[in-house]
């Protein structure tokens, strides 16, 4: 559905991350864990297009968050909203997480592809699944902590790394996927995962391995994010087809989609 | 003011409600916007471009964002006639607005092939020929260059369709009057334009193109002062009804169109930015013509004062 949400709030976090929160009860009661929402960053054509955020959190006052890192003209304008400012959003769109296939998951965030795991984590917990490792990594200290500032809240710790050794774990998230097998039944766990591409196709393998059931959600460019623009495609492993991410996705099985066609 | 200016136009025999419909590819099949806009409110839509069989589409990246506009290399990806008709058109066929089918082929038999099945097809009210499509048996040139092929795929479509035909034209010639009036003489009962302009980016970092196809078609508000050239080139060289297309974002955009001789107006790119731009710029007219003293849209047409 279309919306004009009223910005909350907006936080400046660090490390070019922002947390902004807008009033669009409609979109915020019926989304699920990896739904996006298409913001249009522009009232003119400068940057002509919507852009695609996972939604972060939303919450029953009709709030819904989302995280970004300002990176080009489209985060760069939605960082300078304030208050009261009103922006259209379309959403919730895409196909969400499917979070009741397994007894428990391990949770695994590359930088500020953490937002749909963290709502992911609270759905889980919500519902009981108690048995949780949330694995998140970021270049550096700077950027992982406040992006884990908000699971101390509901109480899970997460195991971190950083590229540089300044936080945490001095590597990749991958690195920590086999220790954290240690603390579950492997046979009922599954994987969720949503950072950049390289990262995700890493755990798509390492998932592969181990034979764990893995669940991604993919980031494409996108100019409609409802399936009329067909832009989005991505790679249907051995297939001569595409899966588009804004409405097969963007959650899909790690092993339905052919990585080596995703990477550059 | 009182009275309701009157906004109904005639395409070749295409009766609408109002001139603003949706660009084909750009509005997909019409349910993917039921829940974001009031569809009946447009004056037609033209439907995503088929072919006889499914087409995968190009390889990604298939899209970018450039200075005021869009580039894309969808690479003509649809489900084909077959699950067209079965599928897509009777969502079509209930809504309270007129549908255009818009075609392509890789052969000349392809199209009069597809207007054939088209016409029998209830739900479908007029056909929309993309010719800007790579013609295999010229070795993948555009069938839309040469006026020759356009007057043939014209003929073939007009003698397979009980149904209006209009020709896409394709902006990517020296001369588009050349090919409009290839179109207009072989029969086409309009003509839209413009398709996109070929175009690329590329990506400095990785010294790269960005598109996956390397080349792409450019949308968006950045085109809309050479689709505008385009329209009123061709509205002095032929006399069959024309669509505008290009860019619109705005009623002005759209009345921009009709001043320079336009019928009727597409809108593209800017469903993708606000999907109820088709009805915006439906009230904008009419909000234009009460301000303009205008009763009737037809009196804008190709009435730019010299």
């Amino acid at each position: 559905m279309l919306e004009n949400a009223r910005v909350k709030n907006i936080v400046s976090l660090g490390a070019e991350l922002f947390r902004i929160g807008l009033h669009s009860p409609r979109i915020a009661k019926i989304s699920r864990p990896a739904h996006f929402v298409m913001v249009r960053t522009s009232p003119g054509i400068s940057p002509l297009l919507c852009r695609p955020f996972s939604i972060y959190q939303s919450n029953t006052d009709g709030t819904l968050e989302i995280l970004f890192r300002r990176l080009g003209p489209g985060t760069t304008n939605i960082s300078r909203l304030r208050p009261r400012d009103e922006v259209q959003l379309t959403g919730p769109l895409g196909t969400p997480f499917d979070l009741g296939r397994r007894e428990e998951y391990i949770l695994i965030a590359g930088g500020v592809g953490i937002a749909p795991i963290f709502m992911a984590a609270k759905h889980l917990q919500r519902h009981k699944r108690r048995n949780l490792t949330v694995i998140a990594g970021a270049a550096t200290a700077a950027e992982i902590h406040p992006l884990i500032q908000d699971f101390k809240d509901i109480d899970i710790i997460c195991d971190i790394t950083t590229v540089d050794g300044s936080a945490g774990h001095k590597g990749l998230v991958t690195d920590l996927i086999t220790p954290a097998t240690t603390k579950h039944d492997m046979g009922h766990t599954g994987i969720i995962c949503c950072g950049p591409t390289p990262m995700m196709a890493a755990v798509a393998a390492r998932a592969a391995d181990l034979g764990i059931e893995c669940q991604v959600s993919l980031e494409t460019m996108m100019a409609c994010g409802i399936s009329a623009c067909l832009g989005c495609a991505v790679a249907i492993r051995g297939s001569e087809k595409y899966f588009h991410v804004c409405k097969d996705g963007p959650v899909f099985r790690a092993d339905e989609i052919e990585w080596d066609r995703l990477r550059d | 003011m009182g009275q309701t200016p009157r906004l109904k136009v005639d395409i070749g025999g295409l009766k609408l409600d109002n001139p603003v419909m949706t660009a084909s590819g750009t509005f997909g099949y019409g349910e993917e916007f039921s829940q974001l806009t009031d569809i009946d409110r447009l004056g037609a839509i033209v439907a995503k471009g088929i072919s006889l069989l499914p087409r995968p589409g190009n390889p990604p990246p298939r899209i970018c964002e450039t200075a005021a506009g869009l580039l894309n290399a969808i690479g003509l990806e649809n489900v084909g006639i077959k699950r067209f008709i079965r599928e897509k058109v009777p969502f079509l066929r209930r809504c309270g607005t007129k549908v255009i089918a818009n075609i392509l082929g890789d052969r000349v038999e392809d199209y009069g092939e597809l207007c054939a099945i088209l016409s029998d097809c209830d739900g479908v009210d007029a056909i929309e020929v993309n010719i800007s499509c790579p013609n295999v048996k010229k070795g993948g040139m555009a069938f839309g260059t040469d006026p020759d092929t356009v007057a043939e795929i014209t003929k073939t479509c007009k003698e397979n369709s009980k149904l209006p035909v209009i020709i896409k034209l394709s902006p990517n010639v020296t001369d588009i009057t050349l090919t409009a009036r290839a179109a207009a003489a072989a029969g086409a009962d309009a003509l839209s334009l413009i398709n996109t302009i070929t175009a690329m980016a590329i990506d400095t970092e990785k010294r790269k193109a960005v598109l996956g196809n390397i080349i792409g078609g450019l949308s968006g508000p950045a085109i809309k002062p050479v689709a505008l050239r385009m329209v009123w080139q061709t509205a002095q060289a032929v006399d069959i009804p024309l669509i505008g297309i290009g860019g619109i974002m705005t009623a002005t955009d759209a009345i921009e169109f009709i001043l320079a001789g336009a019928t009727a107006v597409q809108v593209g790119t800017a469903n993708f930015i606000n999907p109820g731009t088709g009805e915006d710029i439906v009230h904008g007219l009419s909000e234009y013509m009460n301000r303009h003293g205008t009763r009737d849209i037809n009196e804008l047409r190709g009435a730019i004062n010299s």
